[in-house]
């Protein structure tokens, strides 16, 4: 019978590129930074590492297909490496992987690395893939932008617990404005400048209602994680072990999109992927227990429903709870403490990978400025996709309990 | 066998460009347009084409048509998207015909669409095909600014051509057939290349169609007495007029060419204008058509008694009257590719179209047709092999089923800058069948100020890409909003609202309940149903009419009929609305009688009464309207005054008494209901009702209707109103605010000695001064700012200011002080300082103010000069502490001191006395 993943795997060492427009490197010299300060904080040399998971999502842009872009990379010497790619969830994917490897008994060390390079466009924002979306969706899917489709879920939040456009904006604007104050403290942050709630609220807008502050900016970088079991990282020296508590996947079914019934205001897969999350961590009370959080803030409206889709907020208060500062820093549940996708920066197969970094670094009392006060349990939420269709990658970590 | 027209359609694009429009921006170049300048051209919107348009023309002559029973489609069109794969093929495709039918384009004339309709009537005639669909279309291209651009204009029609239930008998017809070339485009080019309209005025059309017409009537033996609509196109509105006379047509029985509301359709045009003259005509009309185009073919019809029975479409009419009338000729000029503007790097996206995936799915993608599970009866769309809803899941159960024709409501949606459009931003979202079934569509033909969840949409059928590299085209349906419903669906809305009305059976509170009701409220309509001064017996009767009203328009109500002006009568009221719908959100105390008497007459009965059911009505009902609404944390309340109150009127001390205790009473429940988002507001009517039946000339009753109110009471009872004890006249369309306001006043011997009667006397004009008169929101910031007095600033500005109390928010002028910050204001204070009032004061105040803009300062006054540090001080006389934002409130004179103390904003440590310094030391005030 499964038994879940608590306590079974502990990271051993991360690392983590500075996020922003790196004009100067390609994607395969990021990937080295990240596990250059990766292999350091492990403690040990690269020939440990027996398997890896390699996150890559626009390889189009970047790398092109395959494993082997990481083989070559980090000269690798003929290791199974999986390349995972699940949208923006990519870089849990690629933990995911490595953490069951170890887990299962098959490797003792695992590497977990993604990397994306989203600045050799020419152009502003996602790629625009066109035709090569898929030969079906193409042809019928709306004319859209990821923008747009995640500003769906602002005209049904709004409809649904009936609160004004102007008061559904200052709240929207009041999380961005927490993420900036963040990732002002933060030196690998994209944009470490504070911004006011004036200039949110009158950045020029780009899909009804997100104005341009609503949206996480386009980053390159490379994050890293080096898994084994707490037993092999206890005898390789290490003291304070930050361990795996949960680890949960949900994949839409169609239903969101097809199905009569889901209002277009919440995440279904979120909704459902949370609660098995804090099952498998043994939470039973998320609002109390969860001390700290990285959720997917691609877009400002997307944080504020995911305070609902973690059973942290009651559904149709988030909005009331964010802009009474319970998400921020010196808040109950300070979320995007590193800066989140907002300013820290989403090159996309890094992303789920950078999460986990930050709260793996207040675990260890090593996040400086934004060291929050003796957090216990750290929850990363990392979304692919749309709110109609996605994935949805929870990882929960904590100070490892025998 | 009858044979001849059996249904009809047409299409014209919603957008219409005003032909002045196009002289302005190319007069200059064209002087010699302004001859034909009049009017709008429709104009294809930038995902419309020939296809599109006879798709939506198709579909429209289809209603109320069996599908099934058409057993040929003819496409005509001289512009249509493809030279070889048949276009008539993608139509029968979109329209979700059967397969086992001819398809056919007719093209490269402009007689096409007539050609095309006289081909499909000979061959139903022949026997071989029961009935055929005969649709034209044309969206022709143009040079900027020549004639052309300014006479052609784009447009479909569509006729279904059998021998079933006939509207107009096809009677016989003439053709002639020449190859006279006025004008030519051959294979690859965009552009039609004209010859002389001179020659094709004199040499073709007045040749030709006298020619084709005449033959028709020889052939036939009728005259011009047997036609009662002559039909036929031409471009030169003169000669049109002079052929009609050639042909000996009276003016009245000739269909206008459309140039000032649509402009000439190509091979469109000539059925077009039969539409037109279809919807007009009566049973034994006979109808004469003419197309013209290398020859003419002429047609003879007559209308039969079915006429007047086809069940409604658009047609020529409706697809008129559908229209957005615009100006900007350079969106022509995009839409038609004749400028080229920078599309960026995003748009080089690649466009290839697997046909592989097209023909598996040409079902779905061009004719819209989804799936209905057979055993869930869930529709939905895609259609899949395993059923979408979760309880089911069966695999292979989906029947196809068709979406096009459902109605449909926005479910979500937004307005996109990012991604690629020629006309941003893209509008798109969720679109929810009503009869089950959704998925994400492209919006068009819309506004984003017309988006709402909830809007009804329908679909439509556009063209989504053209892939310029390969010279193809794709299509798929868009939602765009029925006509008119963007208008029909307002924006301020009460479902899921429990509203109750008092005094609701007539009048004012009638008009409230109805217009709450159509507005989605469940509305309690509460009358005792007594006479007009209270005495007597009540009856049900007008709270019963009223809920009847309401409820044949669609509505929910409930009657009552207790008595407000006891207290029993009060909780019942409001026990109604708990048990019929749950709680309640919204009370409007209406209710309301006269007892008018001068005072000697008035005697303790006649006032009373008055009170209890006004004044007395209203606590009644109030009080435990409240209790439900602090429960649920919001309420809106608004409180029923009167000019009478608000001003005196003779005659009335009971009315006037209760109406200003109305106001009284909202003064303190709009303090005790702030913090549950429960609001109060009250207004003053000027309205045409039984109280004021006699004291108003009859012409001024009429004026005054109850209507007039619902406006502002449903605007003070909507979520979004920020207002909180106000008082507004209103009636007639006039509205204003009313309130009590209180001047600066005086303090008299120092606060210490007692003034005697002619101290009062001698400062008689300062106490009764109303200059700089202000809004005191409570009475304890009232007290309080008249024991102390006021900063300079405030004096000095002489104009209204809103003191603490009253929300900052909607009021004139009160925007946020973010101009300024904290630390400038410290570091302007030397400035502010005002050492003529510091004589012997020796302080130090600290400040110490929390929030992201905030900081410590020590501001030491001594000796009659002024010290500001940042920090600390070791031994500060008085600390003061405030967050950032009410600081600079306070600052900017917005905050009252005393108000900020009392509630908590302001917090005073040490020596609380000398606090009150501050205000005389420093002058604040902007």
């Amino acid at each position: 019978m499964a038994s879940g993943i608590r306590d079974k795997v502990a990271i051993l060492g991360m690392g983590c590129c500075r996020f922003g427009e790196r004009w100067n490197m390609g994607a395969e010299e990021l990937l080295v930074e990240a596990f250059q300060e990766c292999l350091a904080d492990a403690g040990i040399e690269k020939d440990r590492i027996e398997a890896a998971w390699f996150g890559h999502c626009l390889e189009e842009i970047g790398m092109g297909k395959s494993a082997t872009p990481l083989g070559v990379a980090l000269r690798l010497p003929n290791l199974p490496i999986t390349r995972t790619e699940n949208f923006c969830a990519t870089g849990t994917e690629a933990f995911r992987g490595a953490v069951y490897a170890v887990a299962s008994g098959a490797y003792d060390i695992a590497l977990a690395i993604g990397v994306e390079k989203l600045k050799d466009t020419g152009y502003g924002g996602l790629p625009n893939a066109g035709s090569n979306f898929g030969s079906l969706v193409w042809q019928w899917f709306p004319n859209g932008s990821a923008p747009g489709l995640f500003a769906q879920l602002a005209s049904a939040y709004a409809a649904k617990f009936r609160v004004s456009d102007k008061d559904l904006k200052r709240a929207i604007s009041h999380v961005s404005w927490k993420s900036h104050a963040n990732g002002s403290l933060n030196p690998k942050a994209h944009l470490r400048k504070a911004a006011t709630m004036e200039q949110i609220m009158a950045a020029p807008i780009i899909a009804h209602p997100l104005g341009l502050f609503d949206c996480c900016g386009v980053s390159d970088g490379a994050a890293c994680a080096i898994v084994t079991t707490p037993s092999i990282a206890k005898s390789l020296g290490k003291k304070d072990l930050v361990s795996v508590k949960a680890i949960q996947l949900a994949v839409s079914s169609g239903y969101e999109g097809g199905f009569n019934e889901w209002d277009g205001e919440h995440f279904v897969t979120t909704s459902k992927c949370s609660t098995k999350a804090y099952e498998e961590a043994g939470i039973t009370n998320p609002r109390e227990e969860i001390d700290m959080m990285e959720l997917h803030d691609c877009f400002s409206i997307t944080e504020l429903v995911t305070y609902e889709d973690l059973h942290i907020s009651e559904r149709g208060h988030a909005w009331k709870d964010a802009l009474d500062g319970f998400y921020d820093r010196d808040g109950k549940v300070p979320a995007q403490v590193d800066g989140g996708l907002k300013c820290f920066g989403h090159p996309i197969g890094a992303s789920g990978l950078r999460m986990i970094y930050e709260m793996y670094l207040q675990l260890l009392g090593r996040a400086g400025e934004r060291q929050l006060n003796n957090p216990r349990y750290g929850l990363t939420h990392n979304l692919g996709g749309f709110p109609h269709q996605n994935v949805c990658a929870i990882s929960i970590v904590g100070r490892y309990k025998n | 066998m009858t044979i001849g027209i059996q249904s009809y359609g047409a299409y014209i694009p919603r957008l219409r460009l005003s032909r002045a429009a196009i002289f302005q921006a190319m007069g200059w170049f064209a002087p010699a347009t302004i001859m034909v300048a009049q009017g709008e051209r429709s104009m294809c919107n930038h995902d419309e084409d020939s296809l599109t348009m006879a798709v939506a023309a198709a579909r429209d002559c289809l209603r109320g048509m069996d599908k099934q029973k058409v057993d040929g489609s003819y496409l005509a069109s001289t512009t249509l998207p493809f030279s070889d794969r048949q276009n008539a093929g993608i139509l029968k495709t979109a329209l979700n015909l059967r397969d086992d039918m001819i398809t056919a384009d007719f093209t490269s004339s402009l007689r096409a669409g007539t050609t095309g309709l006289l081909t499909a009537l000979e061959v139903v005639r022949g026997g071989s095909r029961r009935s055929i669909l005969v649709t034209a279309a044309d969206k022709r291209e143009t040079r900027p600014a020549y004639f052309y651009e300014m006479w052609f204009g784009d447009g479909a029609a569509s006729l279904l051509v059998g021998s079933e239930e006939v509207i107009a008998e096809f009677k016989g017809s003439h053709t002639v057939s020449y190859d006279f070339v006025d004008h030519y485009r051959g294979a690859g080019k965009a552009y039609d290349y004209m010859w002389e309209e001179r020659w094709l005025r004199e040499e073709a059309y007045s040749k030709f169609i006298p020619e084709a017409v005449e033959g028709l009537m020889k052939r036939l033996g009728i005259t011009m007495d047997d036609v009662q609509k002559v039909v036929f196109p031409c471009l030169f509105k003169a000669e049109h007029k002079a052929i009609a006379k050639l042909l000996g047509a009276a003016p009245e029985k000739v269909i206008d060419q459309m140039h000032e509301v649509c402009g000439e359709t190509g091979a469109a045009h000539p059925l077009l204008m039969l539409v037109a003259a279809l919807e007009q005509a009566k049973p034994g009309d006979g109808i004469l058509l003419a197309g013209f185009g290398q020859g003419c073919d002429a047609l003879y019809f007559r209308a039969t008694e079915a006429i007047a029975k086809l069940a409604t479409r658009a047609g020529f009419k409706g697809s008129l009257e559908n229209k957005k009338s615009i100006d900007n000729y350079m969106k022509f000029l995009k839409f038609r590719n004749l400028i080229d503007p920078e599309m960026g790097i995003r748009a080089e996206a690649p466009t290839q179209t697997a046909m592989t995936v097209l023909w598996r799915k040409r079902k779905m993608l061009t004719g819209l047709v989804g799936g209905r599970c057979r055993d869930c009866g869930t529709p939905q769309y895609p259609k899949m092999d395993i059923c979408v809803n979760p309880k089911c899941n069966h695999v292979d159960t989906q029947e196809d089923y068709e979406f096009a024709d459902r109605t449909a409501r926005i479910k979500t949606f937004t307005g996109d800058l990012l991604s690629v459009s020629v006309d941003p931003p893209n509008i798109y979202g969720m679109v929810q069948f009503d009869e089950g079934g959704r998925f994400m569509a492209d919006f068009t033909d819309c506004e984003l100020s017309d988006c709402r969840v909830g809007l009804p949409v329908k679909m439509v059928f556009r063209r989504r890409f053209t892939d310029n590299e390969r010279g193809f085209a794709g299509y798929f349906w868009k939602a765009t909003p029925q006509p008119g419903a963007a208008a029909a669906l307002p924006e301020i809305r009460f479902d899921g609202r429990v509203a109750i009305v008092t005094g609701a059976g007539a009048g004012l509170g009638r008009a409230y309940a109805l217009e709450l009701a159509k507005r989605g409220a469940k509305v309690v309509v509460n009358d005792y149903g007594g006479p007009r001064d209270g005495a007597g017996e009540g009856s049900s009767a007008p709270a019963d009419k009223v809920v009847e009203e309401i409820r044949a328009a669609g509505g929910e109500a409930v009657a009552n009929y207790d008595n407000v002006a006891i207290p029993e009568g009060g909780e019942k009221i409001v026990g109604s609305a708990i048990q019929a719908f749950g709680g309640v959100d919204i009370l409007v105390n209406n209710a309301g009688i006269l007892r008018d008497k001068s005072f000697l007459k008035m005697d303790p009965e006649n006032w009373q009464a008055v009170l209890s059911v006004h004044l007395g009505g209203a606590y009644n009902v109030t009080r435990p309207a409240f209790a439900q609404m602090r429960e649920k944390g919001y309420g809106r309340i608004v409180m029923t005054t009167s000019a009478a109150g608000l001003y005196g009127n003779f005659g009335q001390t009971n009315y006037s008494a209760a109406k200003m205790g109305l106001v009284g009473f909202m003064n303190t429940l709009k303090l005790e209901g702030a913090k549950y988002n429960i609001k109060v507001n009250t207004i003053a009517p000027m309205a045409a009702s039984r109280l004021t039946q006699d004291v108003m000339p009859p012409d001024m009753f009429e004026q005054l209707k109850p209507e007039f109110l619902s406006g502002i009471v449903l605007y003070l009872c909507s979520e979004n109103c920020d207002q909180t004890g106000e008082i507004f006249n209103a009636g007639a369309g006039f509205y204003s605010r009313a309130a009590l306001q209180t001047g600066p006043g005086a303090i008299l011997g120092g606060g210490e000695q007692i003034p005697t009667p002619e101290d009062i006397r001698d400062q008689w004009a300062k106490i009764d001064n109303l200059g700089g008169a202000r809004v005191l929101g409570d009475a304890n910031t009232a007290i309080m700012s008249f024991l102390t007095p006021p900063s300079p600033g405030q004096a000095a500005a002489g104009s209204v200011v809103e003191a603490a109390g009253t929300p900052a928010e909607g009021t004139p002028g009160s925007g946020a002080p973010e101009t300024f910050d904290v630390k400038t204001v410290f570091a302007r204070m030397p400035e502010a300082f005002r050492p003529d009032k510091a004589a012997g004061v020796n302080v130090i105040f600290q400040f110490s103010i929390s929030g992201p803009g905030g900081g410590d300062w020590s501001v030491a006054v001594k000796d009659g000069t002024c010290k500001v540090e940042a920090g600390k001080a070791s031994a500060p006389t008085t600390t003061i502490k405030m967050a950032d934002g009410d600081f600079l409130q306070l600052i900017a004179g917005k905050l009252d001191g005393m108000q900020a103390y009392s509630s908590g904003k302001l917090k005073v440590e040490g020596d609380i006395m000398k606090s009150q310094l501050i205000g005389k030391l420093f002058a604040f005030g902007k």
